[in-house]
């Protein structure tokens, strides 16, 4: 059974299409990198399939079980958008806490849901530091490691390595391949698919909200 | 439970910005410090406006000498001194004249107290006896007890400011779109942001009095042991929904930031925050009434130095509860029309 499916998606935003008849279907353990032009759709796709935004037809099931806003679905769904979406007044350690509290995880394992993400973001050292302190390319590895801190079985990154240096876009890339081998299912939006062409990853090309190949 | 993880992390992201707690606490501080001092413990009014009741007889002679009398029953005219909205209630029986007087204008009080004996005094034979007692426990208050339930508001504008500018940056950011992909309900993330500006308010407003209290010497001993804290929890519900349907309606940190603080504003400066209502005209104390601003300061001072019973306190506190509520479901219904 496919962790992703979705299909005829369409979506108007404004005055423009921003998705037309889209579908797409994302295997358990697979890797799917979008790939288009700015303004393609790749976000709104990411976005719909997130349940962040609602799309105007088409249907998306998650895990089998109908949307994407469904709270079942939602605690196994990993989203990291687009900005770097974590709060600079908090340490690493706090963001990491709040985000695997709103994902549900108990209490009693929030400790350990941050030592991961503390792995993951190779942040170790940085704990206790307020994220307004990290560089940008160590804020966008917390910002991905606060989406995969409960451990989702669905990962959907719009441009994780957007604005991040060679080594960190290396760790991000290993890091998220190791989740992939466990089984989670990848959507990773892109406008630079060279580090992922080791990883077999599928490509899905978009251009004005219509998949091209 | 996870409303209050939201809460918890909205407190601590507003402990940690300088510019919030300048706005929620040093400046309403200042405001207090400032204007106590520059303001003499009774203060003048444009209109000596007075009520009147029993023999009205010579309700024309007190006119000519200068005051504005409107007839009422004892009990409105000693209702409407208690609560500011009149300087003085004349009182006239056959055994004499008593003149209940607001404590916080002793200037205007005396004015009155000689136009009423002119006023009595032309055109009688006899004279009757006249005296003047006051409204309030407390005699004459202190600029500083006058001040501060302005800056209490102010102090409540200033977190409802804080609060509706950080959920609109957290929109902006991207972490409300994340927040809105995990498994939490929209009605929880509303209800968190309302804990926390709950919080907030209530925490801001109690120090602000504690601050009055030790280092302003501003007295609360005899004041309602109840009334203060549940008009403290209803401004900061008023506040608390004032926030989360700003931080809703705006789609950007500018146009809250523009339109949001204009606006509160525009309520602090009719409500009576930046020149006191008892000094205002007639009309704008009329208008005033759209404020919160303004029913907060009259529940403040009915609950500090005019010292009104419970029940006295319940109109304001009311019409304050009554936004608050309404601005929630505001917010509540927008979110629930634009969350997928």
């Amino acid at each position: 059974m496919q962790t992703i499916l979705a299909s005829g998606l369409c979506k108007v935003l404004g005055q423009r299409t921003a998705l037309r008849n889209v579908d797409i279907a994302v295997e358990p353990a697979e890797l799917v990198v979008l790939l288009g032009a700015n303004g393609a759709g790749k976000t709104t796709l990411l976005r719909v399939l997130a349940g962040v935004l609602r799309a105007d037809a088409g249907t998306v099931s998650i895990f089998g079980e109908g949307s994407p806003s469904s709270r079942r679905a939602r605690m196994h769904l990993g989203y990291a958008p687009q900005s770097t979406a974590i709060y600079d007044e908090l340490t690493v350690e706090e963001n990491l806490a709040f985000f695997a509290r709103m994902q549900r995880v108990a209490s009693c394992d929030v400790p350990a849901a941050i030592d991961r993400g503390l792995e993951f973001a190779d942040l170790v050292q940085r704990r206790s530091a307020r994220a307004s302190s990290l560089s940008s390319g160590m804020k966008r590895r917390l910002h991905v490691a606060c989406a995969v801190v409960h451990q989702p079985r669905a990962l959907l990154l719009d441009e994780p390595t957007a604005g991040v240096d060679a080594e960190s876009c290396a760790h991000l890339v290993s890091s998220i391949d190791a989740m992939r081998r466990r089984g989670t299912a990848i959507v990773w939006s892109t406008h630079d698919a060279t580090p992922l062409v080791e990883l077999g990853a599928r490509s899905m090309n978009l251009a004005n909200g219509e998949v091209v190949s | 439970m996870i409303a209050l993880v939201i809460a918890l992390k909205d407190l601590r992201l507003l402990s940690r910005d300088p510019g919030a707690i300048f706005w929620a606490l040093v400046f309403p501080l200042s405001f207090a410090v400032l204007f106590g001092a520059v303001f003499p413990s009774a203060q003048t009014r444009p209109d000596l406006e007075v009520g009147m009741s029993g023999d009205l007889s010579r309700i024309d002679a007190l006119r000519r000498n200068g005051l504005s009398v409107t007839p009422r029953s004892k009990a409105d005219g000693l209702a409407n001194v208690r609560s500011g909205n009149a300087l003085a209630e004349i009182d006239v029986t056959p055994a004499g004249v008593e003149i209940t007087t607001d404590p916080m204008h002793a200037a205007e009080g005396g004015a009155i107290d000689a136009a009423t004996t002119r006023a009595f005094a032309s055109g009688l034979s006899g004279m009757p006896s006249v005296h003047r007692v006051s409204a309030s426990p407390s005699s004459s208050p202190s600029g500083f007890a006058i001040a501060f339930p302005a800056a209490i508001l102010w102090g409540l504008i200033g977190c409802a400011g804080a609060f509706a500018t950080a959920s609109i940056a957290e929109r902006r950011a991207g972490t409300h779109a994340r927040l809105c992909a995990a498994p939490v309900s929209a009605a929880t993330l509303l209800g968190g942001k309302l804990i926390a500006c709950l919080i907030a308010c209530v925490v801001d407003s109690a120090l602000l009095l504690v601050i009055a209290r030790v280092a302003f010497g501003v007295p609360f001993e005899q004041f309602s042991f109840y009334g203060l804290p549940f008009v403290i929890l209803c401004c900061a519900i008023c506040f608390a929904g004032i926030t989360v349907f700003l931080g809703v309606l705006g789609k950007s940190e500018q146009s809250v930031g523009g339109a949001g603080w204009a606006v509160l504003l525009l309520f602090a400066m009719i409500g009576g925050a930046m020149v006191p209502l008892s000094t205002m005209p007639h009309w704008l104390r009329e208008a005033s009434s759209v404020s919160p601003v303004k029913w907060g300061i009259v529940a403040l001072e009915g609950a500090t130095f005019r010292g009104l019973s419970f029940r006295e306190l319940m109109p304001a506190c009311g019409v304050l509860l009554a936004i608050g509520f309404a601005s929630v479901a505001a917010a509540a219904a927008r979110i629930a029309r634009t969350t997928p």
